[in-house]
């Protein structure tokens, strides 16, 4: 083991000379923890998402050597989608671990990120309440909620309540339509019911589930008279669970006759999302996503994004247009986030 | 004209109805149509189902729910549109149940 000193950012923004220790491939370890920089915008979208998911497998690997300090000195920015898959990652890592103070974070450079991970639950969730910012001048808005599907199956419906309420606390406060509580109430509660319908089914897991890992996640955040949902598991991803559906097969034959190769991921998304309105439809199955298009549809600023297996589908109300782009990485699992316009009765 | 027997969802079963089935949690259709709904409708002609006090009711519960009635327990639309009726402050809810209903006739019509 080689060993040397170099200047850094500390923690809490002072600036330190700390030990550079190379563990196998050259970690920096501090206070007993492998110190981990993020890429600056924490993001997945476009470009970002190599990066992004690159600094998500370095935790999933460390974690199972060593706990962690995640530097955030240098984080400028951060999406509500991202942060949603950072915190289910920690989450899984503690329960793998079975330690909940396995990951740390620094101090943040940036007063918004500060304030983003705060609103967020990330303080709650590494035991840092105590030794991070608290910003009492500020609203504390709903931090990210988590089921497991061990609580759902013992019927602890808290984690949702606590969603469902804040919603529709949020509508009636801004004295918006009496719809469009009913609205947010039928997002959340059909998101959440197609984690458990499709992704965690156990008829794409070979060895079982983990009753105590399959979780879904959950963030939502008002923005003027938008209101965003982001729905994240870690489940088997659209595209795999299309090919076992008998349906599916069906849906490759085209007008004429000939049938089509399994599509690329991206297509397979949107397939699952027309399949609620399709002719193909023979069951009661698979009102969640085309439902969830509808609301979209409906909102002059709304936007449908998916990212599950290879596949990454963007829908926009505004321009009636639908974006699908292979991912270079599988994403974990799927993430929907999607957002309601909430009408006023005016 | 009879008096129909009202069903009370938010204090009998739940005031979040959601889902399916039992994946979903207790506050499911299928739970809500097996042990609220059929027993109700075994004893009484006409069934009120009342929703006020419920914060919702998703579009997977009022499917499995009511148009679950044709596709598992062998109903027609007639009989189901016959003996239930519904309140609730949100009209859409109502307005998807027949539809969902509508669904469910048409794909019993095309197995026969």
């Amino acid at each position: 083991m080689k060993s040397n000193w170099q200047k850094k950012s500390g923690p809490w923004g002072r600036d330190l000379l700390i030990r550079k220790e190379f563990i196998g491939n050259s970690d920096i370890v501090l206070l007993g923890r492998t110190l981990v920089t993020p890429p600056s915008s924490l993001s997945f979208f476009e470009k970002n998402y190599l990066q992004f998911f690159m600094f998500i497998s370095e935790l999933e690997t460390l974690s199972k050597t060593s706990k962690i300090l995640i530097d955030m000195n240098h984080v400028y920015e951060v999406k509500t989608a991202a942060l949603l898959v950072l915190y289910a990652t920690i989450e899984i890592i503690q329960l793998r671990t079975e330690d909940k103070d396995i990951i740390k974070f620094t101090t943040c450079g940036n007063k918004k990120v500060s304030i983003s991970l705060w609103q967020a639950g990330f303080w709650d969730i590494t035991n840092q309440n105590e030794l991070m910012p608290e910003y009492k001048k500020l609203k504390k808005e709903l931090e990210i909620c988590t089921a497991s599907l061990a609580a759902t199956k013992a019927g602890d419906e808290s984690q949702l309540r606590k969603v469902v309420e804040y919603a529709q606390a949020t509508v009636l406060e801004s004295g918006l339509d009496d719809e469009s509580d009913l609205l947010a109430y039928n997002a959340i509660t059909e998101s959440v019911s197609n984690v458990w319908q499709h992704a965690y089914d156990e008829a794409f897991f070979e060895n079982g589930i983990d009753v105590e890992l399959a979780h879904w996640w959950i963030n939502v955040e008002r923005i003027r008279d938008q209101f965003f949902i982001v729905v994240y598991d870690r489940g088997a991803g659209i595209p795999y669970t299309l090919q076992k559906k008998s349906w599916y097969k069906i849906a490759l034959v085209d007008a004429q006759g000939t049938v089509h190769e399994i599509p690329a991921d991206a297509l397979s998304i949107k397939l699952a999302v027309e399949y609620g309105n399709s002719r193909f439809k023979n069951d009661n199955r698979g009102k969640g996503l085309s439902e969830a298009k509808e609301f979209v549809q409906s909102n002059p600023m709304g936007t449908m994004l998916i990212y599950s297996g290879f596949g990454d589908f963007a829908f926009y109300s505004e321009s009636d247009t639908t974006d699908l782009r292979e991912l270079p990485l599988r994403f974990p699992g799927t993430l929907i986030q999607w957002n309601l316009r909430l009408e006023t009765k005016k | 004209m009879s008096v129909p027997h009202t069903i009370f969802v938010a204090t009998e079963f739940g005031d979040m109805p959601h889902g399916r089935n039992d994946k979903d949690g207790k506050l499911n259709g299928e739970k809500f149509r097996k042990e609220h709904l059929l027993p109700a409708l075994a004893e009484h002609e006409e069934v009120l189902v009342d929703f006020d006090g419920a914060k919702g009711c998703g579009s997977s519960f009022a499917d499995e729910s009511f148009a679950g009635l044709i596709d598992h327990e062998g109903w027609t639309k007639d009989e189901v549109v016959r003996r239930i009726t519904y309140k609730f402050r949100f009209k859409s809810v109502i307005k998807n149940i027949y539809k969902y209903i509508d669904e469910a006739e048409a794909r019993r019509l095309e197995k026969c």
